[in-house]
C-alpha cells in the first residue's frame, strides 16, 4: 500500500493532538478525584480510588493500545513512506537518469556540434590566417625585393660615384708622386750630372762647348739682323 | 759702323766685353778732364794709351790739339755707347783667350759693333745661353739634359728600376 507523504504526517499530528487531549482528560480526571477525595469519606473515596485506579487502568490501556495501533501505523505508514521513498527515490533516479542520459546526449551532440563547428571555424580561421600570411608573406616579399633591388641599384650607384672619386685621387695621387719622383729623379741627375760634367769637362772641353752652342744658336738664327 | 767710324775700328776691336766698355769710357772721361794736364794719356791703361796714340798717327790728327783730342773722344764715347750687346750666360768665368774666340765668332757672324755681356752661371752646366736681338737661345747642357730627360723619360726610368 502507497501512502501519499501528506498524510502520513496528517496521521502523525492527528496522534499526537489525541494524546494531548488524553492527558489533559487523565490530568482533569486526577485533579477532580482529589477533590472528591477530599470531599468523599473514606470508604467511598477507596471506591472511588478503585474505579479511578481501574478507570485509569482502562484509560492506559486504551491509551497504550491507540499508541501501539499508532506505533504500528506509524510503522507501517513509515514502510509505506519508506517503500514510496524507495520508489519516488528509484523513480527520480530513473528520471534523473534519463534526464541525465538525455542531458548527456544532447550535451554530448552540442559539444559535438560545437566542436564541429569549432572545428570548422578554426579550419576557416586557419584558411584565413593562411591566406592572410601567404598575401602578407607576398607583399613583404615584394616590398623586400623591391627595396633590396632600391638599396643594390643606390649602393651601386654610391659605389660607381666613389669609385670615380677615388680613381680620380688615386690618379692625382700618382701623377703627383710620379712627378716628384720624376722632378726628384731629374734634380738628383743633374746634380750627378753636375758633379760629374764639373769634374770630367775642362776649359777646353767649356770652351768647345760653348762654341757649339754659338754655332747652334746660329743655325737657329741668332745672329740674324 | 759708319765709314767716317772706321778711324775708330782699332780701339772699337779692343772692346769685346760690356766690362771693357765701361773701363774705356771711365779711362775717356778721365782723359777728358785731364787733357789740360801733361800726358794724360798715362792716366789710362796701357793698351787702350797705345791704340789711341796709334789712331792719332795713323789718321794723321795732331794729339797736341786738345778740341780735337776732345771731339775724338766725345765720338769714341758715342760709338761706344752704340755698341750692340750680345747676353751670354755660361757655366764658367772665361778666360780673356775664350773671349776672344767668343768675340771672334760674333764678330766674323753678325760683323763688328757688338761687345758681350758675360753672366757665369754654374747651374747650366755647360755650353752657353745666348741672348741676342732680343732673341733667347738656351742651348746650355742642362737644358739638354732637361730636353733628354723630357723626350727619353720612359728609357731613363727604366735604367732607373
Amino acid at each position: 500500500m502507497i501512502i501519499e507523504p501528506i498524510i502520513f504526517f496528517d496521521m502523525i499530528a492527528s496522534i499526537l493532538i489525541l494524546s494531548a487531549v488524553l492527558a489533559g482528560v487523565i490530568f482533569y480526571f486526577s485533579r477532580r478525584i482529589k477533590k472528591l477525595h477530599n470531599a468523599i469519606p473514606t470508604n467511598i473515596m477507596d471506591d472511588a480510588r478503585e474505579k479511578a485506579l481501574r478507570i485509569i487502568d482502562d484509560a492506559n490501556g486504551k491509551a497504550l493500545d491507540i499508541i501501539t495501533k499508532t506505533n504500528m501505523s506509524a510503522d507501517i505508514a513509515s514502510e509505506n513512506l519508506n517503500e514510496q521513498t524507495m520508489h519516488a527515490a528509484l523513480l527520480q533516479i530513473k528520471q534523473l537518469e534519463k534526464a541525465t542520459a538525455e542531458f548527456s546526449k544532447l550535451y554530448s551532440q552540442t559539444l559535438q556540434d560545437l566542436r564541429s563547428k569549432n572545428i570548422e571555424i578554426l579550419q576557416n580561421v586557419s584558411q584565413a590566417i593562411e591566406t592572410n600570411a601567404s598575401e602578407e608573406i607576398k607583399s613583404f616579399r615584394k616590398s623586400v625585393e623591391q627595396l633590396t633591388v632600391s638599396s643594390e641599384t643606390l649602393v651601386k650607384k654610391k659605389i660607381d660615384s666613389d669609385y670615380e672619386i677615388v680613381k680620380k685621387e688615386i690618379g692625382s695621387y700618382k701623377e703627383s708622386e710620379l712627378k716628384k719622383i720624376n722632378d726628384g729623379i731629374y734634380t738628383l741627375l743633374e746634380k750627378i750630372s753636375r758633379i760629374v760634367i764639373g769634374k770630367a769637362l775642362n776649359l777646353s772641353d767649356h770652351e768647345d762647348l760653348i762654341m757649339k752652342s754659338l754655332e747652334k744658336a746660329k743655325k737657329e738664327g741668332a745672329f740674324e739682323t | 759702323m759708319k765709314k767716317e767710324d772706321s778711324m775708330y775700328s782699332g780701339l772699337i776691336s779692343l772692346i769685346k766685353t760690356v766690362r771693357d766698355a765701361d773701363r774705356l769710357l771711365l779711362e775717356i772721361d778721365a782723359l777728358e778732364t785731364s787733357l789740360s794736364k801733361p800726358e794724360p794719356l798715362s792716366l789710362i791703361s796701357e793698351a787702350n794709351a797705345q791704340k789711341i796714340m796709334e789712331t792719332f798717327s795713323k789718321n794723321n790728327l795732331d794729339i797736341n790739339n786738345k778740341d780735337l783730342y776732345r771731339s775724338f773722344l766725345e765720338s769714341l764715347k758715342e760709338i761706344i755707347k752704340k755698341l750692340k750687346v750680345v747676353n751670354l750666360v755660361l757655366a764658367f768665368d772665361p778666360s780673356s783667350k775664350t773671349i776672344d774666340k767668343i768675340h771672334s765668332f760674333i764678330s766674323n757672324n753678325i760683323g763688328i759693333g757688338y761687345i758681350l755681356d758675360i753672366e757665369v752661371s754654374e747651374s747650366i752646366l755647360a755650353g752657353a745661353i745666348v741672348i741676342c736681338n732680343g732673341r733667347y737661345f738656351d742651348n746650355s747642357l742642362k737644358k739638354s739634359i732637361e730636353d733628354t730627360f723630357a723626350t727619353k723619360k720612359q728609357e731613363i726610368q727604366k735604367l732607373m728600376q
